[in-house]
């Protein structure tokens, strides 16, 4: 009967080679470039909140019913609202709000966005803050 | 024979598990390094509105907003970050009635809206019976909506059509009211 031994050569040619593959792992990404998936809104209990997150992020959360939009239509109606269920919750919960004069004027850019979001409004259900970012990890929208 | 099956096999095989231990590695640190500058970010914007607030309290300001504050932490942030903040720092100032550095050419004032048709007085009554059904019933199904919507087309760029879509608004940021699933946007 044959006995089974690792020779030092199989070691060098076999063994180093898958195991220097897993420590470039730890090495920063060069090649692949960094790419993020966000989600996050809250609320609080006078319903003000806030959301950030890019689309894909929404897209590809592990919650299928999440999702977030920046809506207008002919009548001039614009509004955001996402849909995410909260850590430890079993039903998603709805966020939405209607942009004030000042985010309205970047409406346009939200329509058509690519990339990170942040929105914010008060208790009013008034968006009061948007931020658009437009950045690489963010390219598959 | 087994030592030869296993020098034709073994490299590719640790190969392969090598190139996936080091994906999953990469993939791992880039999500966590994104997650960790987010949390970042959040807490300095917190750490800001929490600073602005007390400074509203100390003059007898009232407070703006009222989002959960976290515990400011020492970060380091982008030029485009503090950018941003900057920004919203101000935009709270102003909200609050704070000095605000910069122009201060007084406001145009707001434009009233003529005075409703008795067509859209109408359209006011039915939406606003409506919005207050579905509100007090804490449900509003596609059906609901596409019928306000309807009675609001007919008030377009009105303050009633406003005030009335806000109703709406803060019932649903309050949880009152749970639009059915397949919500597509407000009337």
């Amino acid at each position: 009967m044959k006995q089974f031994t690792l020779s030092k050569p199989l070691l060098r040619g076999v063994l180093f080679p898958g195991v220097a593959l897993a420590v470039l792992g730890l090495a920063p990404v060069a090649w692949g470039g960094l790419q993020s998936q966000t989600v996050f809104c809250q609320k609080n209990a006078d319903g003000s909140g806030l959301c950030y997150g890019n689309f894909i992020g929404f897209r590809e959360d592990a919650t299928s019913t999440s999702s977030a939009s920046f809506r207008d239509d002919l009548a001039g109606t614009r509004s955001f609202d996402a849909r995410t269920t909260p850590p430890g919750g079993t039903s998603p919960v709805l966020y939405t709000c209607i942009p004030n004069a000042a985010v309205s004027a970047l409406w346009e850019q939200a329509l058509s966005s690519r990339g990170f979001f942040r929105v914010s409004w008060d208790a009013s259900g008034t968006c009061d803050y948007l931020r658009l970012v437009n950045s690489s990890q963010n390219t598959n929208f | 024979m087994t030592t030869q099956v296993l020098r034709g096999w073994l490299p590719s095989l640790t190969t392969s598990v090598g190139c996936a231990v080091g994906c999953w590695l990469a993939v791992s640190q880039a999500q966590q390094s994104q997650t960790q500058r987010m949390e970042q970010l959040t807490d300095e914007v917190g750490s800001l509105r929490q600073a602005l607030e007390s400074s509203s309290r100390a003059t007898g300001a009232s407070p703006v907003g009222t989002a959960t504050l976290l515990a400011p932490r020492e970060s380091r942030l982008s030029v485009e970050d503090q950018e941003a903040m900057a920004l919203r720092v101000a935009t709270l100032l102003k909200e609050s009635g704070g000095p605000v550095v910069g122009s201060s050419a007084p406001e145009a004032p707001v434009p009233t809206a003529p005075e409703p048709s008795s067509e859209q007085r109408e359209a006011v009554v039915r939406a606003g019976t409506m919005v207050d059904r579905v509100v007090s019933s804490g449900r509003m199904t596609a059906e609901d909506v596409l019928e306000i919507r309807r009675e609001l087309v007919h008030l377009r760029g009105r303050p009633e059509a406003d005030a009335l879509r806000k109703q709406l608004v803060v019932a649903i940021n309050q949880d009152r009211l749970i639009p059915a699933p397949g919500f597509d946007g407000l009337p």
